[in-house]
């Protein structure tokens, strides 16, 4: 018995394929990996400046569980995590934020540095 | 998901005895080996200081606004604190993970207490390596006359010194913190005062007089000295020996400051 491809298969294919086009040339969001570094490899990448606020997604609201009175936040993409001595039992966002900007401080610090 | 406080001590001192140099533990030279940066910044109270794992880098946070006003022994014992959390398999892991180990985080407290003795723990073998802390303290005199030259040879902290002395069971010995404002904070003993007490290290009956701890901080503010000493009998200060029977022994109590945060008296006594 022959294989038919039925023109609702070949349809879905070619709706993949525009999708694609238009997310790596920069029409739609692009939103897997592969498309960004697409998008990238066309157009290059730009040095995005946001303001402070926005640094961090500290902005977005938490999903995380609550426990006594304490939201738990993580940055999975970054890692971050503490562990302190003679610690307070909470630390606020802004201390959480001046953190990380200290460490970026201290990180283009080391960079010119090796340069 | 805790190494035992015996294998962190090891580990300790085998990276201390590789970076001891005339009795200092060289800490920058074993953070840089590691790549970890220090920041020193102002951060309030939030924290003494604090190793945080950020974009696959390990940082350590000294905050200044605290250890400004301490002295120099306190300051090594926070990043040999910093350096514990880095060197323990389980901390680093949690950390690089994502998962913070303090500030209410995802551990209980029964947990965040267990880790903070592990890297208490670690620091004070890392400045203080076991079998070279051992014969150094030998060839001093016991109590507090010793312990301070030591404090001074390894460039720790009173606190610590004490400690590490009382753990390494270097005489029978007692020893009572106090907090600033001369109430009872928590007591240790060595080994060997364990034994000939029959006391549990972990439940000792302290006889405790804040007026008497008061009475003593008085005599050093107003004689100026390190600190003091009497003679005492074992009764004045467990409440399960009875005055004038044969475990009513007689020891040298040591009185000593440290700083804003309270103090320490010492028991030891000669067998």
């Amino acid at each position: 018995m022959n294989k038919r491809i039925s023109n609702k298969s070949v349809n879905s294919q070619q709706n993949k394929l525009i999708e694609q086009a238009l997310k790596t040339n920069g029409f739609l969001f692009p939103t897997t990996v592969e498309e960004v570094n697409e998008f990238e490899r066309i157009y290059g990448t730009t040095d995005v400046i946001l303001p402070c606020e926005l640094q961090e997604p500290f902005f977005l609201p938490s999903t995380s569980k609550k426990r006594s009175g304490y939201i738990v936040e993580k940055i999975p993409a970054d890692n971050f995590a503490m562990a302190a001595r003679e610690g307070s039992t909470e630390l606020p966002k802004e201390m959480k934020r001046k953190i990380i900007n200290d460490i970026r401080e201290a990180q283009s610090k080391r960079k010119k540095e090796k340069k | 998901m805790h190494q035992s406080l015996d294998d962190i001590a090891d580990l300790a001192e085998e990276i201390g005895n590789r970076f001891i140099f005339r009795g200092k533990v060289n800490l920058e030279k074993i953070a840089k080996g590691e790549h970890i940066c220090f920041i020193e910044s102002n951060y309030d109270n939030y924290f003494i200081g604090q190793l945080v794992h950020y974009l696959k880098r390990f940082y350590i946070l000294l905050n200044t606004d605290l250890l400004a006003q301490c002295e120099f022994g306190r300051v090594r014992f926070t990043i040999a604190h910093e350096l514990g959390h880095y060197f323990v398999d389980a901390h680093r892991t949690q950390l690089a993970k994502g998962v913070s180990l303090s500030f209410q985080g995802e551990l209980s407290e029964s947990e965040y207490k267990h880790i903070e003795i592990a890297a208490n723990h670690f620091a004070a073998n890392l400045l203080m390596p076991k079998n070279h802390f051992i014969k150094q303290a030998r060839k001093l005199e016991t109590g507090l006359a010793g312990i301070l030259i030591l404090k001074a040879k390894y460039c720790a902290s009173v606190e610590c010194t004490i400690k590490h002395y009382v753990n390494l069971n270097l005489s029978a010995s007692l020893l009572i913190r106090w907090k600033e404002d001369h109430t009872f904070h928590y007591s240790w003993c060595s080994e060997t005062f364990a034994e000939i007490t029959l006391i549990k290290k972990h439940q000792i009956p302290i006889r405790f007089d804040t007026e008497y701890i008061r009475k003593q901080v008085e005599i050093i503010d107003t004689t100026g000295s390190e600190y003091i000493e009497s003679a005492t009998f074992l009764s004045r200060w467990i409440s399960t020996i009875m005055q004038g029977t044969t475990k009513d022994i007689l020891g040298i109590e040591q009185t000593i400051k440290l700083g804003d945060f309270g103090g320490i008296t010492l028991l030891t006594f000669k067998l």
